[in-house]
């Protein structure tokens, strides 16, 4: 049976042993469910696979773990022709290659894919979120209240911490979009204990900076964990890139330009007046860091909640991908 | 043909720049040693309390008026109160407010595009511990002021050695 026949019809050949290794987990209708041993069968050559048929359905609903036989449903309204593209080794989609397989929880994204059942409209607005923001022209009224992450760039960001807090060396480099619409980290060396150098001509082919990454690890002076520093935000006077990450113990930072703050600093150049912005900036920092009264790294949240509310930054913060917005739009 | 070649050789070649004399002056707290190279080496000193200490910077292809006006004379100075604050360690105190000149001093613009300085937050730490921990927060700003005089270097070299 030729390749398009085998995709059109929905059926899998499948050798005894093949199919007696199937196994197929959890709830069809909840999320996505992945089978990597039937991609790699879907590429093994047709005469080693070509004893027993097995007919496929899309399942909604809990599967029968008991069965051994793989069902495709071709009349199912849900996605079956992505799907079976999919499942039978295609092409995977921009969507799939930008945030992996659809469960958060999957690290190793494969593109063989049975159901995929609806995304959540939160879950979508986040990630259409984080698309906004890393597009740049934000206005800061418009800023998401939550964005999510790619995997690549949250898998990226730990392994850089990790690397980070063993050497007790800030880490980082530049997250870059691809051609194919997927995010990485492109790391770099050039970091101390205090500071981390950034080469923004590491961009590759096809490639867009979307911002600078680095690490904070601060444990040798007593710290867990700490946001960005005024040097951190001051520089987005200088840079371009419409976002910052910052990665410090469990936290993941981010913050976004706006398009009220390139206007700051637009009127800032034109009148010659850049350092007293940048003066201005590190002054809102450390006021405010002076005048909060708790831990160390809650003093620096203080400062930066204020220099991002006074000079039109959106501020974001959580753990894994998903990142909420800290503060409010500017009362100015 | 070989006239031609001439003239215009003679057309493209920069005219003969003889050496200039070395000369040393000095003014106030500076002295300026005006090298044959057409560097100037420019010496600051500082003094805190009974401490003194000098510093030192090479401006590369600079005349005596333009070294004596010059914006870099500030990493001099910086590497003046750096010498001051490593002498005092034995007073960490002293050495803390002589490393927070040091950084005064230097300024703001010393680290180029990219850089992501976080020095900040040490100062901040530092000034937190002062009162608990004087010799740790001592070696938390001459740290700073270090990689800051690093960076100094690196982000206006090759005008400044």
């Amino acid at each position: 049976m030729s390749e398009p026949e085998r995709r059109s019809s929905g059926e899998v050949t499948t050798s005894p042993s093949c199919a007696a290794d199937t196994t197929i987990g959890g709830d069809v209708s909840g999320s996505d469910v992945t089978f990597e041993s039937m991609q790699a069968r879907a590429s093994e050559p047709h005469e080693t696979c070509s004893s027993q048929h097995a007919t496929a359905e899309l399942v909604r609903g809990p599967v029968d773990l008991s069965t051994k036989k793989e069902h495709f449903d071709l009349d199912s309204p849900a996605p079956p022709v992505t799907t079976l593209v999919n499942t039978l080794g295609g092409m995977p989609t921009a969507s799939d290659q930008a945030y992996g397989a659809l469960d958060s929880h999957a690290r190793h994204p494969s593109p063989v894919r049975v159901a995929e059942a609806p995304m959540p409209v939160d879950r979508r607005r986040k990630i259409a979120g984080f698309e906004q923001i890393a597009r740049g022209h934000l206005r800061e009224a418009g800023a998401p209240e939550a964005i999510e992450l790619p995997v690549s760039l949250v898998d990226a960001l730990e392994k850089a911490w990790k690397d980070a807090d063993a050497s007790q060396v800030e880490t980082g480099g530049n997250v870059v979009r691809t051609y194919g619409g997927t995010y990485k980290l492109r790391r770099s060396e050039g970091g101390t204990n205090r500071l981390f150098e950034a080469d923004e001509h590491d961009v590759g082919w096809g490639e867009t900076m979307i911002g600078i990454a680095h690490t904070h690890p601060y444990r040798k002076e007593g710290l867990d964990h700490g946001t960005f520093s005024d040097g951190d935000i001051v520089n987005l006077v200088d840079e371009s890139e419409p976002l910052k990450f910052l990665r410090s113990g469990p936290f993941t930072y981010a913050i976004a330009r706006t398009k009220e703050f390139e206007a700051l600093v637009k009127r800032h150049e034109q009148a010659q007046r850049i350092d007293d912005l940048k003066k201005a900036m590190k002054k809102s920092y450390n006021d405010a860091f002076s005048a909060f009264h708790g831990a160390f790294p809650d003093q620096l949240e203080a400062g930066v909640n204020a220099i991002c509310k006074q000079f039109h930054l959106v501020y974001y913060q959580g753990q894994g991908a998903e990142l909420r917005r800290v503060g409010g739009p500017s009362i100015q | 043909m070989r006239a031609v070649l001439c003239i215009a050789l003679v057309a493209c070649s920069q005219p003969a720049r003889a050496p200039r004399a070395e000369q040393i002056v000095t003014l106030d707290d500076t002295t300026f040693h005006v090298r044959a190279d057409g560097n100037v080496d420019a010496t600051v000193t500082r003094a805190f309390g009974e401490t003194r200490g000098s510093g030192n910077v090479t401006l590369v292809q600079a005349d005596l008026a333009a070294s004596r006006s010059s914006s870099h004379l500030r990493l001099a100075g910086a590497r003046a109160w750096l010498g001051i604050a490593k002498a005092l360690v034995d007073t960490p105190q002293l050495a803390y407010q002589v490393a927070l000149h040091g950084i005064d001093e230097l300024g703001a613009e010393y680290a180029k595009r990219g850089v992501q300085d976080d020095t900040g937050i040490f100062i901040l730490l530092a000034r937190t511990k002062i009162d608990t921990d004087p010799a740790h927060a001592a070696s938390l700003v001459v740290g700073v002021l270090t990689d800051r005089i690093r960076l100094y270097v690196k982000r206006y070299h090759p005008h400044v050695q």
